[in-house]
């Protein structure tokens, strides 16, 4: 299902959390649809789990409509206040959590019918997001943030309570771990038709 | 970039586009978290509290800043000391001003006639 974009992008996301502090009725969807497909497919990637991550998800937007009345403009980010929840509310589900369950991992998006380029670019996906599983946690954080999500090292390092050396370090690492778990598999794939 | 790294950015390119998109339930699920939570009235925890020098600080805010209060503090405070310490030496003029002060009378102020007749002479 294809969601609308927020397309008011000159509207911060500071600004309309302080108009729904306000009682704006309209900010929480824009917020919404702004950020929740952000944290959902960080959280998805972290737990490899689709409903865990959309429980992270909610639970992450209501602490933040509660924060909303204290937010106090210009101290942060409030997606880096986001992906920072995010990143605690998967660390302790992942603590009290199972062995991975690399099926569930495989199918994180809707079935759709499509075209065979369309079922191997999936199926690529579908490949990292199961590497991505075998990775440290932090290493797996810390490289989803950055080539998923495109966060800035600086911002990793702020919502990982790290250093820039260490976010670097992290990322460096997974995506070696990254390439040999994917090594081989690129004709598998379909890279060599592409 | 290397080949390994090449193949890495094709990857996470293809993982980009199928990135999970929430449904209209979880949608629903945040909105309705929202509106609850706004409907709400603001706890008093939730509220600003003013903290002992919140007036003050509106003050040192209106004046311009903690360091004019600073530099108004420190001259108030050599305005007191000075007039503590200084007093008893201007005390003394004062007291020998009054004192002669008080022995001139009007007339005193005035030529005698005896010098204008001098004068038209």
């Amino acid at each position: 299902m294809e969601m609308a974009l927020d397309a008011e992008l000159d509207v911060s996301d500071e600004a309309l959390l302080v108009m729904y502090a306000n009682g704006d009725p309209c900010a929480s969807r824009r917020l919404t649809m702004r950020l929740s497909p952000r944290v959902l497919g960080y959280a998805s990637r972290m737990l490899g789990d689709m409903a865990e991550a959309e429980d992270v998800v909610q639970e992450a937007m209501l602490r933040l409509w509660k924060i909303a009345p204290e937010w106090r403009m210009g101290e942060a980010k409030v997606t880096t206040w986001l992906y920072r929840v995010v990143a605690n509310l998967c660390t302790d589900r992942l603590r009290k959590v199972r062995p991975v369950d690399l099926d569930a991992v495989a199918e994180p998006f809707d079935d759709q019918p499509g075209a065979e380029a369309q079922l191997q670019s999936k199926a690529r996906a579908q490949a990292l997001e199961a590497a991505l599983m075998q990775l440290p946690e932090r290493q797996r954080q810390a490289v989803v943030l950055r080539h998923l999500e495109g966060v800035s090292n600086p911002e990793i390092a702020q919502i990982m309570g790290v250093t820039v050396e260490a976010v670097e370090s992290l990322t460096a690492r997974g995506k070696r771990a990254l390439s040999q778990a994917l090594s081989g598999r690129r004709q598998e794939l379909g890279y060599e038709d592409g | 970039m290397t080949e390994d790294e090449t193949e890495l950015a094709l990857f996470f390119a293809d993982a980009q586009k199928h990135a999970p998109i929430p449904d209209a339930k979880l949608v629903a699920r945040v909105l309705s978290d929202a509106n609850t939570v706004q409907g709400q009235p603001q706890p008093e925890s939730a509220l600003p509290k003013p903290g002992f020098w919140a007036p003050l600080r509106h003050i040192a805010d209106l004046l311009g800043g903690w360091g004019v209060v600073a530099g108004l503090s420190a001259a108030a405070v050599a305005g007191v000391w000075i007039g503590y310490t200084g007093s008893a030496g201007l005390g003394a003029v004062t007291a020998d001003f009054l004192t002669l002060g008080a022995e001139y009378e009007l007339d005193d102020m005035t030529p005698s006639i005896d010098l204008l007749l001098a004068e038209g002479s």
